[in-house]
């Protein structure tokens, strides 16, 4: 088996390819490919290595059914987007997450609704903290 | 003359004939430029490097020039000395000077060198001090350099593998680009390249042909006698006319090839310097490609080097121009073989004077008669 090699984070196809997989729980690399839209045009080999490379960064596991192999994720998708919102935190807002929120809110233009939700979810937290 | 001096002076004539290959360079391409010859870069390629060839050889030619000239094989009038020159024509009054200053102009080189060799205290010490100093710093900048790339290919996943070559995939480079281990060469891809099967082709092609015009290996070569060159010029323009000519040479090879479409080149050369800046941006600046490396296209802005996007337009530019020159081979050695007398010449020229000619016999007397004209005017003078 290849060593597995320390990334924590993903590329852009690798992330494409590991929304793919979060979608259909698990799958082969045939399955992957028939989820990607049509105009990709990328070849079995190359959905191959990008999958291969997943396993090597620990991002999915894989069996071997016959001769094919199953990959699954190994973390779920709430999982990474915590982890790559930290890193944006720390790498881009200078470890103040609410000077990252400061800008979501300026820039997406949020309907009320949405602050809204955002308002209730942290009442949660707070109550949650104060238990 | 001990070893080291011998070392020292085959160096500074390395040096000054490197310079002299830059001038006779500037020169062949002003002239081809005045005169609408433009040869294609493959070949300018080969003229750069056998040229490198010949000035690191040209020690060995001197040598050789200095047996035969002893043996007799070689007329006198071809054993040309610069200093002999001078001689000559400060005693046909071609040179104002005092005897005594011009004596010393002659011996200053022969002074410097015995004052740097022997570390002598002053000007010497300061010299072989900052010498020393600066070619440690360059040698262990390219260790760095070495262990970093090392490291890099280490962190890529592997791809695939054909004989002594492999392609590498990597999450952090910010353009493709090739490197030479001691057994096997080494490409290197952007994983998200993947994702354009097409771009990926056409970068496999451009690699593969700087492994085929042997870049790789010229690139480590210039790169591990860089930190003995720090500080000739000549050296670092010989560099970056290498680093442009191999890059046209490159592309043009490669849009020649059949099913290679010239658009769609350029296009990918385009699409591959957005990737890369953009991987530039994100990580500010850093994870540059390693020295020693032969990459598609340079996104990073670099001292006295033009900006990325002026060399990305000039490289489609040069792809665009479609009249360009492949003389014969019998033509280029035509070319080559004054140049490589020029060099042999110059090298012969800068050697220290075998003897003492009758021409220095009359300097040194001049000097002694005007030394002795000097003691008798001060004894004349009255107390």
């Amino acid at each position: 088996m290849a060593k597995r090699k320390s990334n924590e984070f993903l590329t852009e196809v690798e992330l494409e390819f590991m929304s793919e997989l979060w979608k259909i729980g698990e799958g082969s690399v045939r399955d992957l490919q028939a989820c990607l839209p049509p105009q990709r045009k990328l070849a079995y080999t190359s959905c191959a290595t990008i999958m291969r490379i997943l396993d090597e960064k620990g991002f999915v596991d894989s069996r071997k059914e016959g001769k094919t192999f199953i990959y699954s994720p190994r973390l779920t998708k709430d999982t990474y987007q915590s982890r790559s919102l930290r890193n944006l935190s720390e790498k881009l807002f200078d470890s103040t997450p609410a000077s990252m929120v400061a800008r979501l809110v300026d820039e997406y233009e949020l309907s009320e609704n949405d602050l809204e939700e955002i308002r209730a979810l942290l009442d949660r937290r707070r109550t949650d903290d104060a238990d | 003359m001990t070893l080291t001096n011998q070392i020292f002076d085959i160096y500074i004539d390395l040096n000054i004939t490197l310079g002299l290959a830059v001038v006779l360079w500037v020169i062949a391409k002003h002239i081809g430029s005045r005169l609408g010859l433009k040869l294609a870069f493959p070949v300018q390629l080969s003229l750069l490097n056998t040229v490198l060839v010949l000035v690191f050889l040209s020690p060995l030619g001197v040598l050789a020039f200095a047996h035969l000239h002893s043996e007799g094989a070689v007329p006198a009038y071809m054993a040309v000395n610069l200093s002999d020159y001078a001689v000559s024509q400060y005693l046909r009054g071609g040179i104002a000077l005092p005897a005594e200053e011009f004596q010393s102009l002659l011996g200053f080189r022969a002074w410097l060198t015995e004052s740097i060799v022997t570390a002598a205290p002053g000007i010497g010490l300061g010299i072989a001090a900052a010498f020393a100093a600066s070619v440690a710093f360059g040698i262990g900048k390219l260790f760095l350099s070495l262990t970093r790339l090392r490291r890099l290919l280490a962190e890529s996943h592997h791809w695939r593998s054909h004989g002594r070559l492999v392609l590498k995939l990597s999450d952090t480079v910010a353009t493709p680009f090739s490197a030479r281990g001691i057994f096997k060469n080494y490409v290197v891809v952007p994983t998200e390249m993947l994702a354009s099967p097409e771009d990926v082709k056409m970068v496999l092609k451009h690699e593969y042909q700087h492994i085929r015009q042997g870049d790789l290996v010229w690139e480590m070569v210039l790169e591990i006698v860089r930190p003995l060159f720090f500080w000739n010029p000549a050296f670092f323009y010989w560099k970056q006319e290498v680093e442009t000519i191999r890059e046209l040479a490159c592309d043009q090879a490669v849009a020649e090839r059949r099913g290679v479409d010239l658009k769609s080149y350029c296009m990918c050369l385009l699409r591959a310097a957005e990737f890369g800046v953009r991987r530039r941006q994100e990580q500010l600046g850093g994870k540059r490609v390693a020295i020693a490396t032969v990459a598609l296209l340079d996104v990073h802005k670099r001292l006295f080097r033009k900006s990325p996007a002026n060399k990305l337009r000039s490289r489609v530019e040069a792809l665009l121009e479609t009249r360009s020159l492949r003389p014969h081979w019998s033509v280029l050695a035509l070319v080559v073989l004054p140049v490589a007398g020029v060099i042999l010449m110059a090298g012969v020229a800068l050697q220290k004077p075998a003897d003492w000619s009758q021409d220095r016999l009359m300097l040194s007397a001049i000097i002694n008669l005007e030394r002795l004209e000097t003691i008798n005017t001060l004894a004349q003078r009255p107390d």
